[in-house]
């Protein structure tokens, strides 16, 4: 479990623990036929565990050490393929914290401050998923400290490292200057709608509506 | 005039121009002197209220352009205020939003100003600047202009992670109806074939892709699938778009009225088939006009037009046959395939945990010999009577354009 090694849980170490210790066993399950290697179906097994863990569900550890009894008795491939309403369960915690990834790399906005090479932006998450947005935003713009703002944490990256700091949010809040490119950028999205097109529906199910105070160009056409 | 109204301009003139997907394998940089990166699944970064993805930096370079399509605005017969950005102006715009979190990836498309190779050489500059001044390592489709000469192309593939030549209409005679000054085979399929060549010697990770105008030529669904078939076999095409076509008002010239969207959506069903169903092009059946059904989806039109290959048993049932069954996508397809063969599925909830769609597939599956619906409970009396006039499929062909 390397990867979620790089991972705190707090108040929830001796837990993880445990289920670190019950997965390792699978590893040693005979060769079944899983319709992918062995070797696959245990580590496909073991990054959905991951990603399950990062929920802040309540019941998740309960979930997860039932799937893992299933997956001993009846096969990795029981679980992955949530034929059990408990593997089906497994499996949305886990693309839950994968959705939140996603979402905050997409509708995540970053704020410049050249005379410190840095790279500020704020967004409200609901799961441990601040290391996995971190680690995003430092592959693609490695030459910058990124700072994220998750509520009263900040978490920074610089030089491949990643660190956690309480704030208080009445003294710290994101400088807001006036940024010529984020005219630029709402003169270009009003600029791509084809109103022949409209699909207010679709455009709800792309951006559920917790989102769209992040999502600022919304407001261009009375939305958000 | 200043950006904001060139984007808009050029942005709204590009607009029609569909390629949101930026997915790409990731590039492994040796050092940390860059900025940007590929995301292999793609990242849309905002959705317009038509609810199109808007990842990409999707504006002309100018909208000025020596041809005279019928189809587009920006043809050369209409009066309107023409604008351009410089290279260097239009990769910095680019690399600004870039760092904001904006955007995923530019693409570069352009009218035709003065030549082909002209305007093609502007764009490859941008590309230029924005690799080597900027170090710009993240996503970047090219659009390779009609007629666009072959040492443009083989540069543009060595910079960018796509490219794609717009076809337009499935084949030369439709698109004499609206753009006479193009030839098909010279103009459009020789690019296409060039970005064939650079793909196979490794280039363009990202392949190529094309674009249909669905409705200005009059041409039918059966031509455009045909020819897409033909694109997806013998020309590598990753992928093929179809846009219902919208008269450019007030300017266009054309007396093609506007195409119902669904249209365009029954196309992409159809086309989705073929690629992630294994459908072949004769598996896919016809209205009596060439034409898809707009009532039905593809899929169920072949269940039921092949009623005696159905019910299927679920648990005996070859992969290529559960990708058949109404209901069925591919995850689940692979799902099923998987878990059967350590336990037997013995319940229809089984199904809907693994994420089929139960309610369509009920009438066309069998679990451990149990019928599990009927076909009359899943489809209106219309379309019953609609299906009766549907016989005729798709026939294959070696070259789609022998046949129009």
């Amino acid at each position: 479990m390397t990867q979620l090694e790089l991972f705190e849980l707090p108040n929830e170490e001796e837990k993880k623990e445990k289920i670190e210790e019950k997965i390792a066993h699978l590893a040693n399950l005979p060769a079944g036929r899983h319709g992918m290697s062995e070797k696959e179906a245990f580590s496909f097994l073991k990054q959905e565990v991951f990603f399950a863990l990062l929920n802040r569900d309540p019941h998740k550890y309960e979930i997860i050490d039932k799937v893992i009894d299933q997956a001993e008795q009846k096969g990795i491939s029981y679980v992955l393929c949530k034929v059990s309403p408990e593997a089906r369960r497994f499996i949305h915690l886990a693309r839950q914290v994968s959705a939140e990834r996603y979402r905050a790399t997409a509708f995540l906005r970053l704020q410049p401050i050249d005379q410190y090479k840095v790279l500020m932006g704020e967004f409200e998450i609901r799961h441990h998923t601040a290391e996995l947005i971190m680690l995003h935003f430092m592959k693609r713009f490695p030459q910058y400290t990124i700072i994220l703002i998750f509520g009263e944490e900040a978490v920074i990256g610089k030089n491949g490292q990643i660190q956690r700091e309480k704030i208080d949010r009445k003294k710290m809040t994101l400088p807001k200057q006036p940024d010529e490119f984020e005219k630029y950028w709402l003169a270009f999205y009003k600029s791509q709608f084809i109103a022949e097109r409209l699909n207010l529906k679709y455009l709800k199910r792309m951006i559920p509506k917790k989102y769209w105070k992040w999502v600022t160009e919304l407001k261009e056409f009375g939305l958000a | 005039m200043d950006t904001e109204q060139k984007l808009t301009i050029l942005g709204n003139a590009a607009k029609y121009d569909i390629c949101a997907s930026t997915s790409a394998p990731q590039k492994r940089p040796k050092d940390q002197d860059y900025i940007g990166s590929n995301a292999p699944a793609g990242i849309c970064h905002s959705y317009t209220p038509d609810g199109r993805c808007v990842s990409l930096l999707k504006v002309l370079m100018t909208n000025s352009c020596k041809n005279n399509c019928k189809y587009c605005v920006n043809r050369v017969s209409n009066d309107f205020e023409r604008v351009s950005f410089e290279p260097e102006e239009l990769a910095r715009l680019f690399m600004e939003l870039y760092r904001r979190n904006y955007l995923e990836g530019i693409f570069l498309t352009s009218g035709v100003q003065k030549s082909t190779a002209y305007t093609m050489g502007r764009m490859i500059e941008t590309l230029e600047i924005l690799r080597f001044k900027y170090k710009y390592r993240g996503y970047a489709h090219l659009k390779a202009l009609p007629h666009a000469p072959t040492d443009l192309i083989e540069r543009g593939a060595q910079l960018a992670d796509r490219m794609s030549v717009n076809l337009e209409t499935p084949n030369p005679d439709r698109l004499k109806v609206i753009a006479e000054e193009k030839n098909f085979m010279l103009d459009l399929l020789e690019p296409v074939n060039i970005i064939q060549k650079q793909i196979k010697n490794g280039l363009l990770k990202a392949g190529q892709t094309t674009q249909f105008v669905v409705g200005a030529a009059g041409e039918t669904d059966a031509e455009l699938l045909r020819t897409t078939a033909w694109l997806y076999k013998k020309k590598d095409m990753k992928r093929v778009y179809f846009s219902a076509f919208i008269p450019p008002s007030p300017f266009h010239s054309l007396t093609s009225l506007p195409v119902p969207l669904l249209r365009e959506h029954r196309l992409y069903q159809a086309d989705w088939l073929m690629r992630f169903y294994q459908f072949e092009i004769n598996d896919l059946v016809l209205q009596k006009d060439q034409n898809l059904s707009l009532e039905m989806d593809p899929k169920l039109v072949f269940a039921i037009k092949n009623a005696d290959r159905f019910p299927i048993e679920i648990n005996l049932a070859p992969f290529k046959t559960l990708l058949k069954i109404p209901g069925v996508g591919p995850t689940a397809a692979r799902r099923i395939y998987r878990a059967r063969q350590d336990n037997k599925l013995t319940d229809i909830n089984e199904l809907k945990n693994m994420g089929v769609v139960v309610k369509r597939a009920k009438p066309f599956i069998l679990i451990n010999g149990k019928a599990q619906g009927s076909v009359k409970n899943i489809m209106t009396v219309k379309q019953l009577e609609l299906f009766q006039s549907m016989t005729s499929s798709l026939a294959s062909a070696q070259s789609p354009f022998l046949l129009t």
